[in-house]
Parts: C-alpha cells; sequence; structure tokens
C-alpha cells in the first residue's frame, strides 16, 4: 500500500507519492501532462525539482486536454479552457462554460480534470489499494469534500482520506503538531495570496482539523508579476495596443520564465528578447534588483529601453506593502476572534510557487524572525498529505470476514472501531476462530476497511398542501467494505485438520494494533497447545 | 496465400548478404545489392532478410530502394505480412510502420491487429476490432518496457475513447465467451500456463476441464507448494477427460433478459438482501425476476435467499433463480422442477456453468456430500471431484465468534486497600 496524496490548486495541482527509501513523498511525473518546475532556496543549494500539472482543461468533440497538453497546444487563452477552477468551486460558482463537448460548470471541469488525471495514473497507482489523501481549503471544506469524495468514488478509489490543506501544509514542515500551537500558513500562490491563523486540533477523526482564527487574502499572484513584466517590456518598446495584443500570449509565457529564473538566488540578470520578423529583434535585461530598490525600498524606473529591474517594478507596485497588510489583517482577525498576539505564533509555514520572488522572504524573515518555514513551497501540502496522520487514532473502522453458518452466507465482525488509540494493549480484540468445513487445512484472516458512503436516496421531493418543497429524500449510510489484504492473506495453518465438533474453541486469535499502526495477530492452537502465529504482522491499517 | 517460392536462409547466408546489400565497391556494389535483394526476397518469412529490405528502403541507390519498397508494399505472404508488422509494433514511428500503412498490411493474428492498429494510431479502426481494450490490456501486460511507454503515451494523449482503458478491468469470469476464448488463447500462445491455471481456477468448469487437458501436455508446474498440490490433484481426477456437451442456457426472449438486466439497476443495487428478500414474496414476476437478478450480487448460492428462490411458487421466478447462478443443487446432475419448461431452458449440467468465486464453505460440504453418494465414473461425477478440490483450495474462510470471559462460579473481584 503506498500512500498518494492529490493537492488540487488553482493554478497548479500536485500529485505525489510517498517513498518509503527516502522518507518523502515525491511528486510524480507524467509525461506530457505535468510540468517540471526547478527552484532553489539559497545560492550554495541543488536545485530542487518538483512536477505539477497546471489545473487547465481544454474540452474538443473527440479530445480532453489536461494541465502541459493545454500549455503545449498554445490553448490557455482559448475561450473553451477552463482555469481557476478551484477558486469557482469553492465559491459555489454555478456559471457554466460552453465547450465542444456542452456546457460545464467548475464542478464538472473540476471532476473531469481529476477523472483523466488519476486514471492517466491508474497504471502506477492501485485505486483498490493504495490510500489516496486530497487537501481540501479550510474555508470551503464541507463542499470541496463531498465534490472530492464524489470524484472519488467515480474512480473506484477505495481508500480516500480528506485533510485541510492548513493541517497538511503545517504537517509537511513539522510532523507532529501540538493543539497549543498557533501557526500562519502564508499562501502564495499564482492568482492569489492567502494568510490564514490557524491552530489545529489533533483529536478530531478526520477531516477538518485546523480551526481558523483568522484569515485575509488578496487577488495578487505571480500571474500578476507576470503581466508587470510583460507591461514593462511593451512599455519600453513603445508598443501600442494592438501590437501587444498580437504579443501578449508570447510575451506573457517569456515574462514568466523571467520571473521564475530571478526567483533563483544565483541569477542576477536574465534576458527577456522577442524575436520577430515584424519587429526584429528586441531585448531588455532584467536585473534582481538594484541599488535603488534594495537599500532605500525606492524605485529608480530607468527609461532605458534595454534594462530594467524586477525589485523595482515590484516596489513601483507596492508588492511588499500589500503583502504586509495581508498578514497584518489576518493577524488582527485573529486577535480580535481569538485573542492571538503576534508572539504566540509557534510557526509561519510557506506554500505556494510566488514565495520564492525576491523579497518575499526577507519581509518574512524580518517580521516573524526565525519562525518561518519555507523549504517546500510547493509540495509542503503533498509532503503533510502523504503523512496525514495528526494524532495516533484510527480514522477508520476495521472489519474481519467471517462465515456464517446459519445464514450460509458471508458476513464482517467489527475489529477495531474508529478514533480508537494505537498502540493497543496486545489483547485488544479477541476471536475464537472456527474452521468453516470439515478438513479444512488453512484458515485465512481477511482483513476490510470499513468506508461509510453517505447517499442521498433516489425518493422524492414533494411539494406540500401548501405548496412548500418538502424533501422526503434521506441520506442513507452504506458501509463499502474493502478488503487490505486481499493478494497476501494471512492463514492459520490448521494441523490436525480442522473437525468441526471438536475444535468449536481451538483457535484463539488475539488482534492489536503497534505503534506503526500494524494489525498484529497472535493465534494460539488450544489442541496441540501451541501458539502459531506470535504478533504477527497481517497488514498496516 | 502461402508463397511456396520461399526459402530459409542460415544466419550467414542472411549476414552475408547484408554486407552484399550494403557493400561501398565500386563499380560491382550495384550488381552485389541487385543479386542479394533477390535472395532476399525469397526469404522474407525470415525476420533479419524482411529487416534488411526495410533499411534498404532509405538506400540512396534510388532503384534498390523502390524496388524493396515495392516488394513490402504488395506482400501477400502472412508470415512475412504478420513479420513487418511486429517490426511496425517494435517501431512505429519507423519505416516498417510507414510501409504497413502504405500497403495496407495487418497482422493475421487478432491480437496482434490490435496492438498494431493502435500503436500505428489507427484508432478508429482499432476501435472496431477491440472497443473494450480486453485485447490491448491483454498485450500490454506482457510488452516490453518501450512498447507499454509507446501505449501509454498514445491512451495519454487526450483521445476520450482511450480513458475507459483506465477504468475498471473486467474480471475474466465477467467477460463473455468470446472474450473468454480469446484470452484463453492468448495465455496459449505467450505460453502462459501460470495464468492459464489462474484462469482455470476462476472460471466455470465447461472451460476449466478443457484447460486443464491442455496444461496436462506440458511439463508446466505451479511454483507454490499448495499450487503445486492443488494442479497435481486436479490433473489426477480430471484424467484428461473433455466436459461432457452440454447446452450452457436455452434462449430465453427479450423480455425475460431484460427483466434479468432491471435487476442491475442502482435503486435495486443499493437495497439490503432482507429488503430484496421482502419484496420478492409479493412482487410480480417480472419485478420478482429482476429482484433475483439483484439478490444474485447479493447472497452467495446456497444461502438463505437462494432457497426461498427455489421454494418460490412461481417457475419464472426459479428459473431466474437458476440462470443467475443463484440456486444451485450438486444432488442433481440437471435441474430439478416440477415445471417442465424450467429443465428445458435452464443450463443443462449447473455444476459445468458453476463460478467458483460465488462458492460458500455451505455449498463444499454439499459438493462434498454430493461427492460421497456418486458412485459412478462419468464426465459429471470427475467435474464433481475436480470442482470440489478447486473450492477446498480457495475457501480460508472461517467463523469467528468473540471470546467471552465467563466468569467461574466462585470468582471474587478484589481490590487494592488503601492505606490509611
Amino acid at each position: 500500500m503506498t500512500q498518494v496524496a492529490v493537492d488540487f490548486g488553482t493554478s497548479n495541482t500536485v500529485l505525489a507519492r510517498f517513498d518509503e527509501t527516502s522518507g518523502r513523498a515525491e511528486t510524480i511525473a507524467i509525461p506530457g501532462i505535468t510540468r517540471e518546475l526547478r527552484y532553489r532556496l539559497n545560492p550554495d543549494e541543488a536545485e530542487r525539482t518538483v512536477h505539477v500539472i497546471p489545473t487547465l482543461i481544454h474540452y474538443t468533440d473527440k479530445e480532453i486536454f489536461i494541465g502541459n497538453q493545454v500549455l503545449e497546444r498554445g490553448l490557455v487563452g482559448h475561450r473553451e479552457t477552463l482555469r481557476w477552477l478551484k477558486r469557482r468551486i469553492a465559491l459555489g460558482v454555478s456559471k457554466r462554460t460552453k465547450t465542444a463537448l456542452g456546457h460545464k460548470s467548475a464542478a464538472e471541469a473540476g471532476q473531469d480534470f481529476l477523472r483523466v488525471l488519476l486514471s492517466y495514473v491508474s497504471e502506477e497507482l492501485s485505486f483498490d489499494e493504495d490510500e489516496f489523501t486530497f487537501t481540501v481549503p479550510v474555508e470551503a471544506f464541507e463542499d470541496f469534500e463531498d465534490w472530492l469524495r464524489r470524484v472519488a468514488e467515480a474512480l473506484q478509489i477505495a481508500r480516500v482520506r480528506i485533510i485541510d490543506e492548513a493541517t497538511s501544509c503545517i504537517l509537511g514542515y513539522q510532523g507532529a503538531i501540538k493543539s497549543e500551537d498557533r501557526y500562519v500558513v502564508f499562501d502564495f500562490g499564482c492568482g492569489t495570496l492567502d494568510v490564514s491563523a490557524v491552530r489545529v486540533d489533533p483529536t478530531i477523526e478526520e477531516g477538518r482539523k485546523a480551526v481558523q482564527l483568522g484569515q485575509a487574502g488578496r487577488d495578487l499572484g505571480g500571474m500578476d508579476i507576470d503581466t508587470w513584466i510583460f507591461d514593462d517590456f511593451c512599455r519600453r518598446q513603445q508598443f501600442d495596443a494592438g501590437q501587444r495584443r498580437k504579443l501578449e500570449p508570447r510575451l506573457m509565457a517569456d515574462s514568466e520564465s523571467v520571473k521564475i529564473r530571478l526567483s533563483d538566488p544565483e541569477v542576477n540578470e536574465v534576458n527577456l528578447r522577442l524575436d520577430d520578423p515584424h519587429f526584429g529583434e528586441l531585448t531588455v535585461i532584467y536585473r534582481q534588483s538594484c541599488e535603488s530598490c534594495q537599500r532605500r525600498g525606492n524605485s529608480a524606473p530607468t527609461s532605458e529601453k534595454g534594462a530594467s529591474c524586477l525589485g523595482c517594478l515590484l516596489v513601483q507596485r507596492n508588492f511588499t506593502r500589500e503583502i504586509r497588510e495581508t498578514v497584518d489583517r489576518a493577524l488582527e482577525n485573529a486577535a480580535i476572534k481569538a485573542g492571538m498576539r503576534r508572539e504566540d505564533i509557534t510557526r509561519v509555514v510557506v506554500t505556494g510557487g510566488t514565495s520564492l520572488v525576491p523579497g518575499v522572504r526577507d519581509y518574512l524573515e524580518d517580521d516573524f524572525e526565525g519562525r518561518v518555514s519555507y523549504e517546500s513551497p510547493f509540495d509542503a501540502v503533498v509532503q503533510g498529505a502523504c503523512q496525514g496522520l495528526v494524532a495516533p487514532i484510527l480514522q477508520h473502522e476495521y472489519a474481519i470476514e467471517s462465515f456464517n453458518s446459519s445464514t450460509r452466507d458471508y458476513e464482517f465482525k467489527p475489529l477495531f472501531r474508529v478514533g480508537t488509540s494505537y498502540p493497543t494493549p496486545a489483547n485488544a480484540v479477541r476471536f475464537w476462530a472456527r474452521g468453516s468445513y470439515n478438513g479444512m487445512t488453512r484458515i485465512g484472516i481477511k482483513i476490510f476497511e470499513v468506508s461509510q458512503m453517505k447517499r442521498r436516496s433516489l425518493e422524492v421531493s414533494l411539494v406540500d398542501w401548501e405548496g412548500v418543497l418538502q424533501d422526503t429524500s434521506q441520506v442513507k449510510t452504506e458501509n463499502h467494505y474493502v478488503c487490505l489484504n486481499r493478494d497476501n492473506p494471512t492463514f492459520i495453518v490448521a494441523d490436525p485438520a480442522v473437525d468441526l465438533e471438536r475444535d468449536h474453541k481451538r483457535f484463539l486469535c488475539s488482534f492489536a494494533v503497534d505503534g506503526n499502526r500494524r494489525l498484529l495477530v497472535t493465534v494460539e492452537d488450544q489442541l496441540s497447545q501451541q501458539k502459531i502465529l506470535d504478533e504477527h504482522p497481517v497488514v498496516r491499517l | 496465400m502461402p508463397d511456396h517460392s520461399q526459402v530459409n536462409l542460415t544466419q550467414e547466408e542472411i549476414e552475408r548478404l547484408r554486407r552484399r546489400v550494403f557493400s561501398t565497391t565500386p563499380l560491382l556494389a550495384r550488381l552485389f545489392r541487385r543479386g542479394a535483394i533477390r535472395s532476399l526476397r525469397r526469404a522474407l518469412r525470415q525476420g533479419p532478410a524482411l529487416e534488411i529490405l526495410v533499411d534498404l528502403c532509405d538506400h540512396p541507390d534510388k532503384g534498390a530502394a523502390s524496388e524493396c519498397r515495392n516488394c513490402l508494399e504488395n506482400l501477400n505472404d502472412e508470415v512475412a505480412t504478420d513479420g513487418l508488422c511486429e517490426l511496425a509494433i517494435e517501431n512505429p514511428a519507423g519505416r516498417a510502420a510507414e510501409i504497413c500503412l502504405r500497403g495496407q498490411l495487418r497482422p493475421s493474428d487478432h491480437d496482434r491487429l490490435c496492438v498494431y492498429l493502435f500503436v500505428t494510431n489507427q484508432l478508429d479502426s482499432y476501435f472496431e476490432e477491440d472497443f473494450e481494450f480486453q485485447c490491448l490490456r491483454r498485450e500490454y501486460e506482457d510488452a516490453r518496457p518501450e512498447l507499454r511507454q509507446h501505449i501509454l503515451r498514445i491512451l495519454r494523449s487526450g483521445d476520450r475513447r482511450c480513458l475507459a482503458f483506465f477504468s475498471h478491468r473486467k474480471l475474466l469470469s465477467e467477460c463473455s465467451e468470446q472474450e473468454i476464448l480469446r484470452t484463453l488463447r492468448s495465455f496459449h500462445r505467450h505460453r502462459d500456463w501460470s495464468r492459464l491455471f489462474h484462469a482455470f481456477q476462476d472460471l466455470p468448469l465447461r472451460y476449466g476441464l478443457r484447460i486443464l487437458h491442455d496444461l496436462a501436455r506440458t511439463d508446466w508446474e505451479p511454483e507454490s507448494k499448495e499450487e503445486r498440490a492443488l494442479y497435481r490433484r486436479v490433473l489426477k481426477q480430471a484424467r484428461g477427460q473433455l466436459p461432457p456437451p452440454s447446452r450452457p442456457s436455452a434462449s430465453f426472449g427479450a423480455a425475460f433478459e431484460s427483466w434479468i438486466k432491471m435487476g442491475k439497476n442502482p435503486v435495486l443495487a443499493a437495497k439490503e438482501v432482507e429488503e430484496l428478500l421482502g419484496e420478492l414474496v409479493r412482487a410480480a414476476p417480472p419485478r420478482a425476476v429482476a429482484l433475483v437478478s439483484a439478490l444474485s450480487d447479493k447472497a452467495s448460492p446456497g444461502s438463505e435467499a437462494s432457497r426461498e428462490i427455489l421454494e418460490h411458487h412461481h417457475w419464472v421466478v426459479r428459473l431466474a433463480g437458476h440462470v443467475t447462478g443463484l440456486c444451485i443443487d450438486f444432488r442433481h446432475d440437471g435441474v430439478d422442477d416440477k415445471v417442465h419448461w424450467v429443465p428445458r431452458v435452464a443450463p443443462e449440467f449447473p455444476i459445468l456453468e458453476f463460478q467458483p468465486a460465488d462458492a460458500t464453505p455451505a455449498l463444499l460440504e454439499e459438493l462434498s456430500a454430493s461427492i460421497e453418494n456418486d458412485s459412478s465414473k462419468t464426465g459429471l461425477s470427475v467435474a464433481r471431484k475436480v470442482l470440489q478440490s478447486v473450492l477446498a483450495h480457495r475457501i480460508t474462510v472461517a467463523s469467528f465468534e468473540e471470546m467471552i470471559v465467563e466468569i467461574e462460579p466462585f470468582a471474587g473481584e478484589f481490590e487494592e486497600v488503601d492505606s490509611p
């Protein structure tokens, strides 16, 4: 069983799988679909690589393109390409976009995106056995949870977990969380800056563990910086509106590359070059910063046609001031709502690629000295989601398959309830295992995870005699049993073979869960007075 | 059409021809080449000879290149065509694939045809042959890594039809007769005896006995101890016998089929066994057949539910029980029912149609009892014994009962006294 995490983001989606050897989650590369991002936090550090999937979907009458396929085909700006899906789903936007496959809402397009994406990795991952953790924004938890569970159900993913993004991000940076700790989650993505002050309640069994104390957001992100660079380039070349429109798709992509390259601490300047038969060869050199913006925080925009400074552009647009104001607003809200003070903050955890832009980290380090974690801006959330555990309690119910000789059918006997703390005592649950027919020589121990699915029954909504709509449909909870050790069941070897009359109380099975969440079984054969299995690991729960 | 003028060249001869074909000897090279091409054209059934001719299609000697292209595009020998298509599958972007496409050549084997059509991006033709990916999936699993990667690239290209490849895979027991036979043929072709033996364990004996018959002619044995023991036992029991000729089930008519199909709808599928049984008592026959169909996915053969169906007052409902495999009685060879039609329409020998995955310990005990009372040595008697061995191997479930600590008559509860 592998831990898989899915972070469905506004601009980029990250898919990761836990690697037992490195002890870390590794982002999954899907040729043609994922985009490789390389970044460096410090000049003397090795480059890091992550694979992300741009959250884009484009429909044609025969094809569905997602992620990098949309970028490669230059379809980002196409009117039948859907983007910013997450934000639209969270806001409950029901407006539909016309596509070749009919009108699609953000929720439908998002579902298609995840369905296609996860289908493409189904050869490498197992929907039956692997544990999939989906991350969900704290502020839209219920709606998103419901939506993601439906996506997982359609894909027949058997083991699904949901965790909020804030908790996941904190877990990604630090393994354990204490309930008295206070965190600031600084999420600076492509389109938005979200700052939230949270505390985490580890005792909550599954789902939203983070409690939001204060929050503030702003429509400011990496895309804005790309636009500023693009504007600056056009201004320096004195392009008119028509020329700008014509060159926009190409130059915006190039501007993004400039921003990414200048976010590398080792790169001081980058050329933005336009080579066009109509305009000829035009180049502007972009410096990471200059003396003016670095020392005095002033912008000194040069009128030079061929040189510019990203630092000055950021100063001009009040970039750092906007960030500071957003953080302050979030903390003020937290102070009003929960009495949280700036010095109460245990740690500031940073996520989102825009946090790599020069100046962002300096600001955070200045304001929250020694309390900032920024090492994994792209994959902190999936790192935490792959770990997924806040407190050592079982998040699901588990059962054992048994045969009922009176109804002559199979049934499930409960083994451990949800919320059980582990490690459990050695004899936490004890069963007599009886053979099911005479002459049986192998008794299998098959363990099932019980997942509860809530379904609205298909029965009816009625209008009562006063004309008021009465929804009489009921939400029915169904248990789904997923076998955890179908391919590798544990057997009790019966020697001598089972005699139903004699062996009514022959095999005493004691079940326990150890500190690593492994289900252990000890089996004593009362006939031979021997221990057949001694704390034998059956499966990891 | 087989070409009888074809010859078999040795490896050395082919190598000699290769040298002649690519000879650079001034003046004589062209002459050598022409001669070598003539010889190679008579050895088209040999892969290396084909490869040389394919390579020659790009030769600067335009005459030789055109001769090779014409020869390959107009192949009419089945073996040679298959060989060229294999080269196309190996390198779908290469010259061989281009020649196959231009000459509209196709492999003769259906499984390879599917792979060929898929990897050469002839998706419309491919979906006419294998719309559920049954063949492609089988071939994909056995393919070398480069071919798998190429297939994956096409599957991930965005074509909506390809998405179905990644969805739920049908178990062999869920496949149609034609699909099962194709799969078994593919296992044979790949000499994949291990998967063939697993198919034997999963499929009804109508196929299973035939598989055993074929496996008996190989010298293969399973690796694991338990499987080896089962294999030896069933080979001994089967004694190379084929299943007796039987009629699986007669045609039921569209109405009956549609009632059975109704049982698979999500509303019925969501109901519990007790709910379905409760409704069955008072349902009219069409609805009752649908309920039996839904029950067949939830209850086990030989369970209380199946008994209730067997005792149902309406023969159509009992027939549905037999057709869905929910009602099985190992005591009789055929279906036993007081209404004349039921045994005529239900499967002739239910034991040959029984799905091993549906078995329960109770059913195994019934089967064992029926063997004790059966002294005949007919084909069905053999089938019973083989099925018993398979079920005993498959069924490992136990009955678990919670351990209750009983208080002994004089047991007391003792508590430590706090010191003052």
